[in-house]
């Protein structure tokens, strides 16, 4: 039926619409609500006024506009809700009831429109379309959406221009509170609106409980709503984040049935965890504070709320499946701060301005020179990695595979066991937390991660590269340093060798010289005043830094104090040395820093006897180096253009010779710290430090990068130095060190031929791919023992000598959390003793001996990958192959001429059910002696050969004697049947457990109490130095550019 | 700037002080680890060690077989050493493992015949402990010979002697322990020159087997032969049976293990040419280099002769023989055979008893390549069968001492006056067991206060037989 002005009859048969208007101490956007509902077309209209909080003047402002509205005062303030309950009292014989908000213009016909549709489509609470006050040409509202945790979603975007795109009559979950036709009936049948609830969240629960009433919802564009949303100007007592999230969660716990209440209530107190923990870590307290106040606010209503769902039960007419049709899938909330919080658009908006400005920031110089360099590193990178950047890198030197999952690593990394060698209760590295971590936010993409770790090391530190130059203010520096930074063969031969190390030293040497250089404050800015931070948040900072780098290359803990120290020398050499001299107490307390951040990982290198061996990290310890000539000019592997390497000292010399004043002195610095670098990788190669020290592309990396911002200081020099020299030697030194930048971009330019820096195109996965064959796995859990150079293992080694180390891998080849470097825990120390005794001509049964620590195969491996890879040869001792060639129960196996590779004959699978004798020699304390003179292999058979996660396996085992080939700790437990067998220490040093009845059992490792404290502990550290960066960080004023755009 | 010297200076100094220094890099250093090549000679594992293992290459274990074998462990030390004895056939029966338990200061054999039955069997014979020594003998139609087992495997082994002449049988006993094939290749340096059988190219010896190569087969007529049994892949372990028939004047037989390497210097400490008894040296230089070696002999009396130079070309044998102009004739001597430009040649000596000599029998042996403190003997027996002598040799430049104990069922039995016998430098005692004592099995000790060299010399009584090996030393 419609209704028209000019039929009377149809004015009398109007169903009658009875507006409720509450206001409260409303501004003079009343009067145009009053008027707007005096001009309503609608013929059956009546407006009752409903006038709540203090002010006295509305009946006369009322009776000045609309005289023909019934004006009630109601007592105090009862909130939106509560006061248009009102009507349930007071009116009778309406069709429809409109609640208002006093702060709405509507169009002409608004409720005309309205009440049309509500009985075109059968509705039973309709809405209009609400723009913003002041333009009514944009959208605020069309409707509203909600997730199943009741956070409502908008349907348009707030503001978007109405050019009607949206004007279709459709059904949605909650009409936004301003304007709402209900229909009569359904209003009384629900009770009216929530009186706990009273501003904020009212308009869902309204619209909910219709739904499941029965009752369609339906917003109708046509009729068009101004809305100012004073609220602001009359904030209720509590803030209206607040009183949303409480009034959502009485919803949600009011409206749904009793199943869909179980299945999505534990959903949304994890996510009030989290953002608990989020608002805790990001120093937003409020967060926090609304989800418990929330939270607790409807605990201490459960009766009402008990009450509210009996009510709403006898009235439900769909079931919540029907109900949820209409909300939006996922979280609407994790949207939101998606949307809301992290601001990506505007984040990457505002980071291309902080680019933009990084480009233009040198006072001089021309930014085409910029450009220019930036092209030239990108197109660097882009072809000389393109065999790389979409393939899976392969397994060489350390660039194991990131072969283990995210939860896999975060339960390796809270487990108490550590696999390492032959195992020990001892703590994991922290980068097994840390690369989980990681791998969150990736979808579990490790594959992906790997390459970031890897192959990003290598804008990283150009990236390192141009920001340390930033003081200077000259583009033309700045993008000589980087160039040179860049093409430093450094890098790309630590990736031809798999040196991952290496690869984050360089990435990560320039951020740590920023910091240091800060830490002396002295070198002049063209930005203002010379930048100087040597405080506890300089220290802080770099100490975080250094311990992420630390995770990986625990050496980085002394590699920076060195660094400092040699800026301090630079600066005894030309004065400064005591502001300089900050560096090193800052260098020094961030590597305490990173020290307390890694415990308990750190007793791992920190207690006594533990082992400088284990400080490899991810980077062995070796005693060789390349010659001096060599590491002057960063080359650290055979081949390439390495006479061109001279360019980049050449081009660093520059600053020396011209350079006055601080470019000069800075310089000196520079070069003392590239002496340093130089000196330790040649010392140590030499063995002269009494110590094993990393490869030298891992100790290289500081020396490069301060050689380039010496090459930085050079053209700063020549920019403002050189015009103070008469014409002579200087000019043509500044030519030449000119031509020595374009120099050192041909070794690289031509090594990214290839698209792979030279790293391998193959690695030993296929030749070692049998060990995963099922049949293989079946005969049971063993070890493979590797020898060779450090550098060659794809594990990390132990030391057997100089140069020669040993590692162990369990089933395979080795995985990325056995890449990490570990004190020679306890009982590993056997597998060196063993070879030994072999190699003094002790013995000729090396394989039982090794068989009874689970060894299945030998590999002597003289190539980081397969013979025709060309992987650099690092020859096997001659002594050693003949030890292991002489061996009576080693079966030699072809597989690569890269590898030589024996079949222990005399092996016992890491679990094994052992029987008659051998099980009675189990009780011997001299493990070699033992295994020697026993054949424990013919009466071994496997057991427990499922393994079902870290340190953990299950399978059937009789009745007997079961040997775990893992070092004796009181944490292993065999439970077979329900009962948990004993345990025995065995050889000496494993674990034997003496099983009463057989059956199906499982063997795991129980990680203790304080391991979990230590997890807990380490935790809570990273997080409260997180958010206490947050809590002090810098409140940076957004500058014109970056408002701007 | 005032400062831009010194600064320039120090850098600069530094840089130099580098570069001067580190001209070369350790890139590509081998680092070392464990010992590349086995002993030049058996050698017993010191007290200390933490097992023995010995290869007895060669023999048969058949009733009536050419060379059956046996094995006798001593045990020096003064723990007791258990182990086993693992019989490995070739061509019939099976594996057999016989537990071995010996005292301390006793001997132990165990013959082939009473575990195998086969036409060609070797022994693995492991022990806990050091302070083992294990020689194993063979006897048959053609007499009996003793020699010390291999105390390691090696991937390259060489004899320097051998006969294959109408009336000798010279058989290599090829011996694989481990569980991977062998495969070998055998040269042999006659008279004639160098050859290379065809056949004795890559020639393979299973995993656990053991193989006989009569090289006669292949090298015909040759009256000496040295060999290079050089493995392609895989370690083995050489025993050398010759035999000979009498047809051509000289019989008897004897057993020798090859050596793993060559070596500097060989002491040979007894000697004896005469009437019916001849005497040659054998030197093999398996090397790419020529060897420029000397022959020492110091006569037990009178003035020792002008030393005798060789040269030995590369992958060549040369023989020496006893003649009156090198060597007086009835006058018993030791001998030396020294490289003097340091490359390493094998050196075997031979002797050859034929009637009218007392004692009839051929034996070649290889030297001493060292001196030491204690000698071990576990093959022996003074009784009116055998005469057992044993031949010490002071190479060095000071007196030394020496006794000779016997191991008499677990008792350290000091032999009544050969205690403490005084040998003056490059000097020799010949000591005649049989004049001191009678005992059968009769292994010996023979201990010193430095550095010297021991020999057995055991001849059968009335028949055919004769023995020369140098013994065992205890590390």
């Amino acid at each position: 039926m419609t209704l028209t002005d000019n039929d009377e009859s149809a004015e009398a048969q109007a169903p009658p619409v009875v507006v409720a208007l509450v206001t409260r101490d409303a501004g003079p956007w009343l009067e145009e609500c009053l008027a707007s509902l005096a001009a309503q077309d609608y013929p059956n209209l009546s407006v009752l006024v409903l006038a709540t909080g203090s002010s006295e003047d509305t009946l006369a402002r009322v009776a000045a506009v609309l005289p023909s509205a019934y004006v009630r005062r109601l007592d105090g303030d009862p909130g939106f809700g509560p006061a248009a309950n009102d009507v349930l009292q007071v009116v009778d014989g309406a069709a429809f009831y409109a609640f208002c908000h006093d702060d709405v213009v509507l169009d002409g016909h608004a409720i005309r429109a309205l009440v049309e549709e509500a009985y075109r489509s059968n509705a039973g609470i309709v809405g209009p379309k609400l723009v913003e006050w002041h333009a009514p040409e944009r959208l605020l509202q069309v409707g509203q959406s909600a997730d199943k945790g009741g956070v409502v979603s908008p349907q348009v975007e707030r503001g978007e221009l109405d050019q009607e795109q949206h004007d279709a009559v459709r059904d949605v979950f909650v009409i936004p509170g301003g304007f709402t036709l209900v229909r009569a009936d359904l209003f009384g049948t629900l009770g009216g609106f929530d009186p706990a609830i009273g501003l904020v969240g009212e308009d869902l629960d309204l619209c909910w409980r219709a739904q499941v009433a029965g009752a369609r919802v339906v917003v109708v564009p046509a009729a068009r709503v101004q809305h100012r949303q004073s609220l602001d100007d009359r904030p209720p007592a509590d803030p209206q984040a607040e009183l949303a999230a409480r009034h959502r969660l009485r919803t949600v716990l009011t409206c749904y049935g009793r199943f869909h209440l179980l299945r999505v209530l534990p959903q949304l107190l994890v996510l009030a965890v989290a953002e608990i923990v989020y608002g805790v870590a990001s120093g937003r307290r409020h967060l926090a504070g609304e989800n418990i106040k929330a939270w607790s606010w409807n605990l201490r209503r459960l009766g009402d709320i008990r009450a509210r769902r009996r009510s709403l039960r006898a009235i439900r007419q769909l079931p919540d499946s029907e109900v949820r049709r209409l909300q939006v899938g996922g979280s609407a909330r994790v949207r939101g701060y998606v949307r809301g919080e992290l601001h990506a658009g505007e984040r990457l908006r505002l980071q291309l301005a902080g680019l933009s400005r990084e480009l233009s920031d040198g006072t001089t110089g021309p930014l085409k020179v910029v450009f220019g360099a930036w092209g030239l590193v990108a197109l660097l990178f882009l072809v000389g990695s393109r065999q790389l950047l979409l393939h899976r890198l392969p397994a060489v030197g350390g660039l194991v595979p990131f072969d283990v999952g995210v939860g896999g690593l975060l339960r390796t990394y809270v487990s108490g066991w550590r696999d390492a060698g032959l195992g020990a209760e001892a703590p994991q590295p922290t980068a097994f937390a840390l690369l989980g971590l990681a791998g969150i936010p990736l979808l579990g993409g490790m594959g992906l991660l790997q390459q970031l770790l890897v192959l990003g090391a290598l804008p990283a530190g150009v990236l390192g590269g141009w920001r340390l130059t930033r003081p200077l203010g000259s583009r033309l520096g700045r993008a000589a340093a980087m160039v040179v930074y860049a093409v430093n063969p450094l890098p790309y031969d630590a990736l031809a060798r798999g040196s991952w190390g290496g690869l984050l030293l360089y990435a990560a040497a320039p951020w740590i010289l920023i910091r240091l250089i800060a830490a002396c404050g002295d070198l002049p800015s063209a930005h203002g005043p010379a930048l100087r931070r040597r405080n506890l948040r300089a220290v802080l900072g770099l100490g975080v830094l250094v311990a992420l780098l630390a995770a990986f290359v625990p050496l980085a803990v002394v590699i920076v104090p060195v660094v400092a120290a040699a800026l301090v020398l630079g600066a005894l050499l030309t004065g400064g040395a005591r502001r300089a001299a900050g560096a090193v107490g800052v260098a020094l307390g961030a590597s305490a820093v990173a020290l307390v951040l890694h415990l308990p990982w750190t007793l791992d290198f920190a207690l006594p006897g533990s082992g400088w061996w284990a400080t490899g990290g991810v980077s062995p310890l070796v005693n060789h180096a390349p010659s001096v000539a060599d590491l002057l000019r960063f080359h650290t592997r055979s081949g390439g253009f390495s006479s061109l390497g001279w360019a980049i000292p050449v081009a660093a010399a520059l600053p020396l010779v011209i350079g006055r004043d601080w470019r000069f002195a800075w310089a000196v610095r520079c070069w003392c710290v590239a002496i340093a670098c130089w000196s330790l990788a040649w010392a140590g190669g030499q063995g002269l430090l009494g110590v094993s020290l990393p490869p030298a592309d891992v100790l290289l990396a500081p020396g490069a990068a301060a050689l380039a911002l010496s090459v930085a200081l050079g053209v700063v020099a020549f920019e403002r130095d050189l015009r103070g020299y008469h014409f002579g030697w200087r000019q043509v030194a500044s030519l030449v060190a000119g031509a020595a930048v374009l120099l050192s971009v041909v070794p690289v330019l031509v090594g990214s031929l290839n698209g792979r820096w030279d790293l391998p195109k193959t690695d030993l996965a296929a030749q070692l791919s049998f060990m995963s064959r099922p049949e293989v796995r079946a005969q049971g859990a063993f070890r493979v023992l590797w020898l060779g150079d450090p550098e060659v293992l794809p594990v990390a080694g132990f030391r057997l000598a100089d140069d020669l180390a040993y590692g162990l891998s369990e089933n395979g080849p080795g995985t990325l959390t056995e890449r990490w470097s570990a004190p020679a825990y306890g009982s590993t120390t056997l597998v060196a003793d063993a070879l030994r005794l072999a190699g003094q001509g002790d013995t000729e049964r090396l394989g039982r001996m090794l068989g009874s620590l689970g060894v299945r195969y030998v590999i002597l491996a003289e190539r980081a990958a397969p013979e025709r890879s060309g992987a650099e040869r690092h020859p096997i001792p001659a002594g050693l192959a003949a030890t292991v060639g002489r061996q009576l129960d080693l079966r030699r196996m072809d597989i690569d001429p890269a590898l030589t590779m024996y079949e222990n004959t005399a092996w016992v699978p890491e679990r094994a059910q052992l029987s008659g004798a051998a099980a009675s020699r189990l009780a011997s304390g001299s493990p070699l002696r033992t295994a020697a003179a026993t054949d424990l292999a013919a009466a071994a058979d496997p057991v427990l050969v499922d393994r079902a996660g870290h340190a953990r396996s299950t399978g059937d085992v009789g009745a007997g004697t079961v040997y775990v080939a893992a070092a004796s700790a009181p944490g292993w437990q065999l439970e077979v049947g329900g009962r948990t067998a004993t345990r025995s220490r065995s050889l000496g040093w494993a674990n034997s457990f003496r099983v009463q009845q057989g059956g199906p059992a499982t063997l795991r490792y129980r990680t203790s109490p304080l391991r979990w404290a230590a997890v807990l502990f380490q935790a809570l550290l990273w997080l409260a130095l997180l958010v206490w960066f947050i809590r002090t960080r810098p409140r940076r004023r957004p500058d014109a550019g970056e408002l701007i755009g | 700037m005032t400062r831009r010297l010194p600064a320039l200076a120090v850098i600069v100094s530094v840089l130099a002080l580098l570069v001067v220094f580190g001209t070369e890099g350790h890139a590509t250093r081998t680092p070392a680890f464990g010992r590349v090549n086995a002993d030049v000679m058996p050698a017993a594992d010191p007290a200390g060690a933490l097992s023995s293992t010995w290869y007895c290459a060669g023999g048969t274990a058949t009733a009536g077989g050419v060379a059956n074998l046996t094995v006798v462990v001593a045990n020096v030390g003064a723990s007791p050493r258990t182990g086993t004895v693992t019989w490995i056939p070739t061509g019939g029966g099976k594996r057999t493992v016989v537990p071995l338990r010996v005292g301390p200061d006793r001997s132990q054999a165990v013959a082939a015949t009473d575990s195998v039955d086969a036409p060609i069997v070797s022994a693995l014979v492991e022990l806990d402990g050091g302070e083992v020594a294990v020689e194993h003998a063979v006897s048959g139609p053609h007499g009996s010979a003793a020699a010390p087992c291999a105390s390691e495997p090696s991937n390259r082994w060489y004899l320097a002697n051998g006969v294959t002449e109408r009336d000798a049988d010279e058989t290599l006993a090829l011996f694989n322990p481990f569980p991977d094939d062998a495969v070998v290749d055998i040269a042999v340096s006659s008279e004639q020159g160098r050859g290379a059988p065809s056949q004795l190219q890559g020639l393979p010896i299973a995993a656990g087997t053991t193989t006989f190569v009569r090289l006669g087969d292949h090298v015909r007529y040759r009256k000496v032969a040295a060999v290079a049994v050089v493995a392609r892949t895989g370690r083995l372990v050489v025993d050398r049976i010759q035999s000979f028939d009498g047809t051509a004047g000289r019989s008897g037989i004897s057993l020798a293990v090859a050596a793993p390497a060559p070596a500097s210097t060989w002491y040979f400490p007894d000697g004896l040419y005469e009437g019916g008894l001849a005497e040659s040296w054998h030197v093999y230089n398996p090397g790419d280099r020529e060897a420029q070696v000397t022959l020492e002999i110091v006569p037990a009396k009178g003035n020792p002769p002008e030393p005798y130079d060789i040269t030995i070309p590369p992958h060549t044998q040369q023989t020496v023989e006893a003649t009156p102009d090198r060597v007086a004739s009835g006058v018993a001597h030791s001998s030396t055979i020294r490289s003097l430009n340091g490359v390493p040649v094998v050196a075997e000596r031979a002797i050859d008893a034929r009637k009218p000599a007392p004692r009839q029998g051929w034996s070649s042996a290889l030297g001493a390549p060292r001196a030491d403190r204690r000698w071990v003997f576990p093959i022996g027996e003074a009784n009116v069968n055998t005469d057992e002598w044993i031949v010490i040799h002071n190479p060095g430049a000071q007196r030394r001492t020496v006794s000779v104990v016997a191991l008499a069922n677990g008792q350290r039995l000091p032999i009544e006056g050969l205690q403490d016998l005084r040998i003056g430098p490059a000097g020799r005692l010949a000591l005649r067991l049989g004049d001191h004592i009678s005992r059968t099995p009769l292994p010996v000790v023979v201990e010193a206060d430095g550095p010297v060299v021991a020999e057995r010399e055991a001849y059968a009584v009335g028949r055919l037989g004769l023995s020369a090996i140098i013994g065992i030393p205890v590390g």
